[in-house]
């Protein structure tokens, strides 16, 4: 099986394998790593974009929150989904309906992020009697209800959706510029990405590529299967809502197309093409994603064709996405190969 | 015999997959400190007994009781968390990984701390000095970055072993330990497998095999099983002595 996910490598960095050309980087702990790639990327994005650019790099980081709690289900745990927007339109709509209320922005994010975890673990504690394509089908349709429902329940607000959402205030500061949103999302995905970041070399985190790896394996070394499946659907639900809530904040609307089968599809697209079980692949395959997308928004070619060929190279030639092969380069250019002793 | 030392009894075992019974009425038990061999020819119900204990198959009848807790209706999950540690025939393991992954993913599932999203594996503390030791005591030091799927069939069981040592077990069931070794690797083996035993001297060990010279080196009783029963139990001794192994090992037996 192709994706490794080395649960000692800070262990291993120290010992005899050790590389000579990430010495300085190994030193850092890979949490303040996550955070300094954020601030970058921050700040970088503050001083450089500015109007659309800015709202579409905003835009472009929610996704990329989206995909890393994917990457949980899917390439921590293999579990394959194609029911994602259920949460994503879950933690959307929440905010959504909650807007009359004037919570303020965090506690809205809070609740959107709840319901969809909640959702999450709900389906999760049902769909996971079963496993493989049969899990899968059950993902879609689980997705598809959910997606009918917002046109049926008049609450939803149907085709229209619900409008009129404010960004709100938060410590006295407007998010109403797009600038203070960036900053906003910026702060929120850079948090959470370090929990991600460590929860991936915790017990639950090795546990879940274990089982991921050989269920049987896992179960008779004392790992309850079914409870990790149902906490990885749940805390990917958890991260899709938030990313959802967040979607709904930066857009002003809750539109049904957030809960449809094409978003669930996009999200695993862009896992795969960054690299599903690497840590920075799907972020990186978001990112790659929302600005090709754009970019070809005004031409007259489909970027479903672009994307369908995009997918076909990297699952064919590199089968650990973007951010795996990016690793192999480094590793040949630090003369060191892994694993083959 | 007395409760107090009984780690695992497994009382009249009935199990069939359909058809007439692999495993009619068996049983037997093991103390702590014990190895209990379970021989028998192709077809005796040796491997589903073995399956029974440990929570692989449910028995139609019967029941198996691990410290005196009735275990019968436990997952394969369970047990492992109880104590009940195990190897595969088929030496199983995650093949991406480097032998060392493998023994921090077998800390990490000891005592079922499989929920803990914060504590970093491998590097702290006492997941790294058990794994280091284990490593070291197992002789596995040398090949610790190797991937798993890279390992000669001997260091395949030999890591699976270091797995079920590394979660202390109060039973270890090997099915089948020195199946498809060389000759060198089962002499290592059974050296090892006393080595773990001195070093455990509370360990109750369950195993089965074919390899007569293996089961007669390392256990303490015997357990004899054709057709489903258990037709002979004793001292390696009694049960090379008695009349039916004689009978069923007929020439194939050369010792």
């Amino acid at each position: 099986m192709s994706p490794v996910i080395a649960p000692t490598r800070p262990a291993a960095a120290t010992g005899p394998g050790g590389s000579t050309g990430s010495r300085l980087v190994g030193r850092v702990p890979p949490s303040v790593r996550t955070l300094l790639v954020w601030l970058v990327v921050g700040v970088a994005g503050y001083a450089a974009l500015g109007g659309s650019t800015l709202f579409l790099a905003t835009t472009a980081v929610i996704y990329a929150l989206f995909a890393l709690g994917t990457s949980i289900q899917l390439g921590w745990t293999g579990m394959v989904s194609f029911g994602q927007a259920a949460y994503f339109g879950a933690g959307a709509y929440t905010v959504a309906l909650l807007a009359p209320a004037g919570l303020p922005p965090l506690l809205a994010l809070v609740a959107g992020a709840g319901v969809a975890a909640l959702l999450g673990l709900l389906f999760s504690v049902a769909a996971t009697r079963v496993t493989g394509v049969e899990f899968t089908m059950l993902t879609l349709v689980f997705g598809q209800i959910l997606f009918l429902l917002l046109y049926r329940v008049p609450a939803f607000g149907g085709e229209n959706g619900l409008p009129g959402i404010p960004r709100g205030t938060i410590f006295g500061q407007s998010l109403f510029s797009d600038g203070a949103f960036w900053v906003y999302t910026v702060a929120i995905v850079a948090i959470v990405s370090v929990g991600i970041r460590r929860a991936r070399h915790s017990s639950w985190g090795v546990g879940l590529t274990a089982v991921r790896d050989d269920p049987r394996r896992a179960a008779a070394l004392g790992l309850d299967v079914r409870m990790m499946r149902i906490t990885a659907t749940g805390v990917a639900a958890l991260l899709g809502g938030l990313a959802g809530a967040l979607f709904v904040q930066l857009q002003g609307i809750a539109s049904p197309e957030v809960m449809s089968w094409v978003v669930s599809g996009e999200v695993v697209i862009m896992c795969l093409i960054g690299g599903v079980a690497t840590f920075w692949g799907p972020a990186v395959g978001a990112v790659l994603f929302t600005v090709v997308s754009w970019s070809l928004m005004d031409t007259s070619a489909t970027p479903e064709l672009y994307f369908g060929l995009g997918l076909l190279i990297v699952v064919l030639l590199l089968p650990e996405g973007l951010a795996g092969a990016a690793t192999k380069a480094r590793d040949v250019l630090a003369g060191r190969r892994r694993g083959t002793s | 015999m007395s409760d107090q030392g009984v780690v695992l009894r497994a009382t009249g075992i009935v199990k069939s997959f359909g058809g007439p019974p692999a495993v009619r009425g068996a049983s037997f038990e093991v103390t702590a400190g014990e190895t209990v061999s379970i021989i028998g020819p192709n077809g005796a119900g040796k491997s589903t007994l073995f399956g029974v204990c440990a929570g692989e198959h449910r028995p139609d009848e019967g029941a198996v009781e691990f410290r005196g807790r009735t275990v019968t209706r436990w997952s394969a999950t369970r047990r492992a968390r109880a104590g009940m540690s195990r190897t595969f025939q088929v030496a199983s393991f995650f093949g991406s990984r480097t032998v060392r992954e493998n023994l921090v993913v077998a800390h990490t599932a000891t005592g079922g701390t499989s929920l803990a999203f914060w504590d970093v594996r491998g590097s702290a503390g006492t997941c790294r000095q058990d794994v280091e030791a284990t490593l070291e005591r197992m002789g596995l030091a040398t090949l610790a970055d190797t991937l798993a799927e890279n390992l000669a069939q001997g260091d395949r069981k030999r890591l699976e072993l270091a797995m079920a040592m590394l979660q202390q077990p109060r039973l270890l069931l090997l099915d089948e330990p020195t199946a498809g070794m060389s000759v060198d690797d089962i002499r290592r083996t059974v050296d090892q497998l006393r080595r773990i035993k001195g070093e455990n001297p509370e360990l109750a060990v369950v195993l089965t095999a074919h390899d007569m010279d293996v089961v007669f080196s390392v256990s303490d009783r015997v357990v004899l099983m054709g057709q489903g029963e258990v037709l002979v139990e004793g001292t390696p001794a009694e049960v090379e002595a008695a009349p039916e192994t004689r009978e069923l090992y007929l020439g194939t037996v050369d010792r």
